[in-house]
């Protein structure tokens, strides 16, 4: 699988989980924490790691490969998951989604900093 | 059928197991079963199920291969929509002359298996957000019963587990209750003779010992939509004599 479809099914499982909740999904963005941004609370995030053993067809969790303490951001599931199936090494930004939302911030940062 | 269900059950050869699944069936639902061997009571039901009934040989402690039989369910069904814990086993013995190894298995089989099979299965209940799990319990982990007191803490701790999954996965839809049978006239009760047997029924407001069609009814209806708001309960169904 690539990184584009991992990124693609990672999103879509957070939004079957978020369905019922009140999260402002347009405002996705891959730094976001699953908890602290998104609002999962932990049944929440154990829904979504069902979801996502459903559609990768592995669960890193029960398997010793990852600590669930461990993955705070989408990106971080991204990660993980290109781990297991690819055998990636973890990548700093995903694709194309808010890829101008994320510039935009950073500029905006160095300009506070600045 | 309109409101048939797909239902994971463990121990479903004989005993209790064997009428839940004839039952199960009657109402127009998939039965999903296994355990060690299968009874030829159970081979009859399957070769006349239309392929309602799958049955496998595994033991409910060997939890690899029951996570796989849970994994392949779904993927062959997309869903699990109830999940009945009934495999269990009633080693009796005074405490300190029970074998280690006894303890163990007791331990193993009656409560571990059913919470390992219950994180297998509840997670396809979280992905649809309904959902309803029945444990099997006893009586006997209601009042105790001297001589079973390893086989009470594995009842009362399957009562508990019910207690606490019901506040956890309430929020899902997902409904969590125990069944508590009394003494029952089954392989497990069979035991029972003479003056015990009839000091129990003396005891029992409704005067004779339970059938395990008096049980069936309570699962049943537990796993409907008329019991929608019943959650977090043990059922208890003895004829009054723990009242």
């Amino acid at each position: 699988m690539t990184r584009d479809e991992i990124e693609k099914n990672v999103l879509n499982c957070i939004r079957q989980v978020a369905s019922d909740q009140s999260i402002d999904l347009e405002e996705m963005k891959f730094h976001h924490a699953i908890v602290e941004d998104l609002g999962f609370a932990s049944l929440d995030v154990a829904t979504l790691t069902a979801f996502l053993e459903s559609t990768f067809k592995v669960d890193p969790f029960t398997s010793g490969m990852a600590v669930i303490t461990e993955i705070r951001t989408i990106q971080d599931i991204c990660n993980l998951y290109d781990r297991c199936l690819n055998g990636s090494e973890d990548k700093g930004q995903g694709s194309n989604l808010n890829q101008s939302d994320d510039a935009r911030l950073k500029r905006r940062m160095t300009r506070k900093a600045g | 059928m309109s409101g048939s269900k797909v239902i994971l059950l463990s121990g479903g050869s004989r005993g209790l197991g064997l009428a839940f699944v004839e039952s199960l069936l009657c109402s127009g639902h998939s039965i999903y079963t296994f355990s060690r061997r299968i009874s030829p009571e159970l081979e009859g039901l399957s070769a006349s199920s239309g392929g309602r009934l799958i049955w496998e040989s595994i033991d409910a402690t060997d939890f690899p291969l029951v996570e796989d039989y849970v994994k392949r369910l779904y993927e062959r069904e997309r869903k699990l929509d109830v999940l009945i814990n009934n495999a269990g086993v009633g080693l009796d013995g005074v405490l300190t002359l029970m074998r280690p190894e006894d303890v163990s298995s007791l331990l193993a089989l009656n409560l571990e298996s059913c919470i390992r099979l219950t994180r297998f299965a509840v997670k396809y209940m979280l992905m649809a957000k309904s959902g309803s799990i029945v444990n099997i319990s006893s009586i006997i982990g209601i009042r105790g019963y001297s001589g079973l007191s390893v086989y009470s803490a594995t009842k009362a701790g399957l009562d508990g587990f019910s207690r606490a999954l019901a506040r956890e996965f309430g929020s899902k839809g997902i409904r969590v209750n125990s069944v508590a049978p009394g003494y029952l006239e089954t392989d497990m009760s069979s035991k029972l003779q003479g003056q015990q047997r009839e000091q129990i029924i003396r005891r029992t407001p409704l005067g004779r010992l339970g059938r395990v069609d008096d049980v069936t009814g309570v699962v049943n209806f537990l796993i409907s939509d008329e019991a929608r708001f019943i959650t977090g309960q043990t059922i208890v169904v003895d004829g009054g004599i723990t009242c």
